[in-house]
């Protein structure tokens, strides 16, 4: 924050067109072509990337400035209902409560967690299924530049992709699967009965928990969290897949403390609280994340050797 | 402007082809556009993938035979500022259909740890006085940009008004907030 400020850039102003160019680029309106000719001159000339860097860095601080009052204000929205109704809904409550103790199912949360292998890139996980062998596309190929033809549209491995991800969740939700993975990259396959709120929490180190996963609202059925391995990005003639790696599990943590929590949408939320964030084993983590009413489950995440 | 440095250009001009240099310039772009995608808060479950992109739009730039670049560590720098940009722009276009109850409960903090926070605070807090000193003009441009998510042509319809100016607005507006921030004593970022 301190630190030496770069030279102030000049004010002998640029043209509007110019000042209007670098907040396009800023914004990713130009065409692509027009962007690395503008990241061209960019790299000859320090004046005006300076010009750009200070508007970039403060573009970013209003953006997360006008997150942060978003956040607020939403927080105070979620909160406000349940002040006015809570004494109106007090009694009604108390009687479905009731109820739903006598007639509810007991034990296990109507959840299935587990977790499953992932890979750095998108090569190294179609290779390790053979239903995938042979077949390339357009963003498998990024980093070798385009060198291989493309043998299946975006779409259609898109689809392969998706049927045999899906047959690795199921086996990994129906076998049970063991709660523990030696892996550098992860997935937490998900089995939802109703819809829920879900949360991943991931223990990083003792008494830092920090949700690595979050949605107030998954629909009923089965799930890769954070998402799909692959998804289609670009239009046209750009049209490609793209890989999505998964969880990383942190270089040097040796073994990953993991929390699946499941809880009915809609619940009131107010965020992690401090014994959830200030965690210091599983146990701990599970207790303050049922104390939210969430269901939990626990796996560990082994650092490959 | 003075002429590549000549180690440069010959890698440049090599990675035309498949080859020994396309991959050095590959391996030099991905490291590049790796380091400055987290220095500008990339999501970490997105980088690599942002990452990759900047790679595979550079050398199809390359090889579509364009001149070499004056600073290549700067272009390659620059470039991951380009797919950030993209990136941020597609997600700005989503958010639009999230519903607000699915948004991400904690910000998007680059702060680590509670000196951190504080002088984060303390910057944003300064941010809301500069904001507060720019003129009525740049306030309206500004709140319709972050606050309502009106940007380019959408401001520029509701401002009834050409996108360039929206643009221009945008940039003095945003330049002004960084010179107050400055006068402050704080810098609008986190790195120089």
């Amino acid at each position: 924050m301190s630190a030496a400020l770069p030279p102030r850039p000049r004010r002998a102003d640029l043209p509007d067109d110019e000042l209007a160019l670098c907040v396009a680029y800023l914004d990713g309106l130009l065409p692509q072509e027009q962007q690395l000719d503008f990241e061209r001159r960019l790299a000859a000339d320090p004046e005006l990337a300076a010009r750009v860097r200070r508007l970039l860095e403060t573009d970013e601080l209003l953006r997360e400035a006008a997150h942060r009052t978003q956040q607020q204000t939403e927080r105070a929205r979620r909160r406000t209902p349940w002040v006015w109704a809570f004494a109106l809904a007090a009694a009604a409550g108390l009687l479905i409560w009731a109820a739903a103790s006598l007639l509810a199912p007991r034990g296990e949360p109507s959840f299935v967690a587990a977790l499953a292998v992932s890979h750095e890139g998108a090569r190294e996980w179609v290779q390790s299924h053979e239903q995938l062998a042979g077949l390339s596309t357009a963003g498998l190929e990024s980093l070798r530049g385009g060198a291989a033809e493309s043998n299946v549209t975006p779409e259609r491995f898109l689809e392969l992709a998706s049927e045999v991800e899906r047959a690795q969740l199921r086996r990994s939700l129906d076998a049970a699967a063991p709660a523990a993975l030696e892996a550098g990259y992860f997935v937490v396959p998900l089995r939802l009965a109703e819809r829920s709120e879900v949360v991943v929490v991931a223990l990083t180190a003792p008494g830092r928990a920090e949700r690595i996963y979050e949605a107030a609202d998954l629909a009923p059925g089965e799930h890769a969290l954070p998402a799909p391995r692959f998804a289609l990005v670009g239009e046209g003639s750009a049209l490609r897949v793209r890989f999505q790696r998964g969880f990383l599990t942190p270089v040097g943590c040796g073994e990953l403390p993991v929390v699946v929590a499941v809880r009915r949408a809609g619940s009131p939320s107010g965020g992690a609280t401090l014994e959830e964030r200030g965690a210091r084993d599983s146990a701990q983590l599970q207790a303050a994340l049922r104390a939210q009413g969430f269901h939990t489950r626990g796996l560990t995440v082994r650092e490959p050797r | 402007m003075s002429a590549a440095d000549p180690t440069e250009l010959e890698l440049w001009q090599r990675a035309r082809v498949a080859g020994p240099a396309r991959d050095e310039l590959a391996a030099l772009a991905l490291a590049t556009a790796r380091a400055e995608l987290a220095r500008r808060g990339a999501p970490p479950a997105d980088a690599a993938d942002l990452a990759q992109e900047a790679v595979r739009t550079l050398l199809a730039y390359v090889a579509r035979g364009e001149d070499a670049p004056r600073d290549l560590g700067a272009f390659l720098k620059y470039r991951a500022w380009g797919v950030l940009s993209d990136y941020r722009k597609r997600q700005r276009s989503k958010a639009v259909h999230t519903p607000l109850q699915s948004l991400p409960l904690e910000p998007a903090d680059r702060a680590r740890g509670p000196r951190e926070h504080a002088e984060r605070r303390q910057l944003l807090d300064a941010l809301a006085d500069c904001r507060s000193r720019l003129s009525a003009e740049q306030r309206a441009t500004l709140e319709l940009r972050y606050e309502l998510g009106l940007e380019g042509d959408a401001a520029a319809q509701h401002l009834g008004v050409h996108r360039n100016t929206i643009h221009v607005r945008v940039h003095r507006a945003l330049l002004a907030l960084r010179e107050c921030l400055e006068r402050k004593g704080l810098a609008g970022g986190v790195d120089a």
